[in-house]
């Protein structure tokens, strides 16, 4: 994308297009995201990150536009109706909202199909892996998510925020919480 | 003219020749609820297809941010003013959906065909209304959207800077793929002065003959969705060829079996089904309810022909994205919008089965079936009871081979990262 001003001259340049702007689809296109990758099996923590990389840009248009927590909410929400328990160990303290990120509604899953180990849930699958929950630097406060901070937010430790445990290798995740492949292109 | 009749208007309309229906039909799906835009469909096909002199503003398949973008620049937005000024305030649907024979109602207002006979230039009336795209309007795709660009030469190893401050969209949008659709009345075919262009009887695919095109482009000049291109090194037209030698099954990978053409087999977001569905004498499609492509379409009705007011029949179908303000996906989609996204997000058991087959298997699926499996839980999703259970789908190719099995709660699997980027 050309990051100089436009040039009016210019007979390609594009100087304004007509929108409907005056609809906020923000909640309709988090809720689709979630459920298609919901669908595909990713995790609530998994889901979180894509909407943190700014390389998903309609995922991460939401979350700059309606912060973190809202995202959360609906993360949780559409857990909820698909009959999967989520919780955000990690609460972020953002503007604008004071709701506990917790799902209420819906039940927990009476059989998993991809397995029958109960921790396969996002859940359980999380707590798992956060076994020391001490060791994570909860998120204190709201900052525009850089693509290396955002990618690094999706700890193999378990936090839902940036880590600073020394248990965990400094190299970048990639979105499903693996070190990121040193890439020699 | 003669009076042929298109079931996505519900009517009959005017096309330069008699009807012609081949006896099955590339047709196929794209989920645009799914599309991230990766582009990977784009090079598959421009490394196969497009990579030669004379090429290189060829792009058969090409994936634009809509409502901004678009290739060549604004080609919906210009067909959608042409016919606008030669029919004002006309363009309407209006009626009842009924059967297959007008799933959609019945459209009120004038294709590019009928358009067409009424738009007098230098040369009498033409067969077809459109307009022919500059050559400014072809070279770039993806101009003022959202894909990266910079001034730096790249190098080994190192990335672009820069790439992370990527320009915020402020308001909705989506991503739309796009291929040649392969009309059942295609404008392209229409407008051919040398008879050219030609639809294989077999599986209804358009094509170019190279042989006989002269490069008179009028064909570019007739096809609403722009997907015919001129190539300066032959002087001729080149045009999407469906990857034929895939679907005939004569690639080797395929072990005989027709396959879904690169576009969609590469495609990593599993957005894409292509097909083969059958057709009836008088072109709609002969009922094969476990065709995945006619349960979509058919029974479902979740997967719609993009523009169908412009009267080409396309067979290229799309699930409409969710978030998108319906005036907008209407205008894009016709009037099966509200029940497509109702149905889509609120799916029953056999759609959520189906909607699994998506990008399993490079081999065209014929006909699926579906395993009854166990309840995993029950719920109220927007208001209505909902049911998840974990069936498992089938699908078979053309000789009754099972190519696909997989369940509705699928398995996630996660590379390792020692080998994350390896084949």
């Amino acid at each position: 994308m050309p990051k100089d001003e436009f040039d009016f001259d210019d007979p390609l340049e594009l100087n304004g297009v007509a929108l409907l702007t005056d609809e906020d689809t923000s909640g309709a296109i988090c809720e689709c995201f979630i459920e298609e990758f919901l669908r595909m099996g990713w995790n609530h923590k998994q889901i979180l990150a894509l909407f943190q990389n700014p390389a998903y840009l309609g995922m991460n248009m939401v979350l700059q536009n309606k912060g973190e927590q809202f995202v959360r909410d609906q993360i949780s929400d559409a857990f909820a109706r698909w009959g999967k328990w989520v919780e955000w160990k990690t609460p972020i303290a953002l503007p604008g909202s004071a709701r506990v990120s917790r799902a209420v509604v819906g039940v927990a899953p009476t059989t998993s199909a991809n397995s029958q180990e109960p921790d396969e849930s996002p859940t359980t699958r999380r707590d798992a892996a956060s076994s020391t929950p001490e060791a994570c630097a909860p998120q204190a406060r709201w900052e525009p998510i850089h693509f290396r901070q955002s990618i690094a937010s999706a700890c193999a430790c378990g936090s839902d925020g940036p880590c600073d445990s020394r248990s965990v290798p400094a190299a970048p995740l990639d979105p499903l919480g693996n070190p990121a492949p040193d890439l020699t292109l | 003219m003669s009076n042929v009749f298109n079931w996505q208007l519900g009517r009959e309309m005017e096309f330069p020749y008699d009807a012609a229906f081949p006896d099955q039909q590339f047709a196929f799906v794209f989920n645009l609820n799914r599309c991230i835009g990766c582009q990977t469909c784009t090079m598959a096909c421009k490394s196969t297809w497009t990579f030669s002199k004379g090429q290189e503003a060829m792009w058969w398949n090409n994936v634009e941010t809509k409502p901004y973008g678009g290739y060549p620049h604004g080609w919906d937005v210009k067909t959608l003013d042409l016919l606008e000024q030669s029919n004002p305030g006309g363009q309407t649907w209006a009626g009842e959906a009924t059967d297959v024979r007008a799933p959609y109602g019945q459209f009120k207002g004038k294709t590019v065909f009928e358009a067409g006979m009424t738009h007098i230039g230098a040369e009498g009336a033409n067969r077809v209304l459109g307009y022919l795209p500059t050559d400014e309007e072809w070279t770039a795709p993806n101009r003022f959207e959202d894909n990266p660009t910079g001034s730096q030469k790249g190098s080994k190893g190192r990335y672009f800077s820069g790439g992370e401050a990527l320009p915020q969209h402020k308001t909705w949008f989506f991503y739309l793929a796009r291929i040649c659709n392969h009309c059942s009345y295609p404008a392209c075919l229409a407008a051919c002065p040398r008879n050219a262009i030609y639809k294989r009887p077999e599986d209804g695919i358009v094509l170019v003959d190279q042989e006989r095109c002269r490069g008179y482009r009028k064909c570019m000049e007739a096809c609403p969705y722009k997907k015919t291109y001129y190539r300066p090194t032959t002087r001729t037209s080149e045009k999407c060829i469906g990857c034929f030698p895939r679907v005939e099954g004569r690639d080797q990978a395929g072990g005989g079996l027709p396959m879904q053409t690169r576009c969609m087999s590469a495609c990593i977001g599993q957005i894409r089904m292509q097909g083969l569905v059958q057709i009836n004498k008088d072109g709609t499609w002969k009922e094969d309810r476990y065709n995945p492509l006619y349960y979509l379409i058919h029974v479902a009705k979740v997967a719609l022909p993009l523009y169908p007011q412009f009267g080409t029949e396309p067979n290229g179908y799309y699930i409409p994205p969710r978030w998108v303000p319906r005036p907008y996906l209407k205008q894009m989609f016709g009037p099966g919008v509200d029940a497509a996204i109702e149905r889509y997000a609120n799916p029953d058991r056999e759609l959520l089965a189906v909607l699994q087959l998506f990008g399993k298997d490079q081999r065209i699926c014929f006909r699926y079936e579906i395993k009854e499996g166990t309840k995993v839980f029950e719920n109220e999703i927007r208001g209505k009871k909902f049911a998840l259970y974990n069936d498992t789908i089938i699908g078979y190719a053309k000789d009754g081979t099972k190519i696909i099995e997989t369940t509705v709660e699928e398995p996630f699997h996660v590379r390792n990262a020692k080998h994350a980027n390896s084949i």
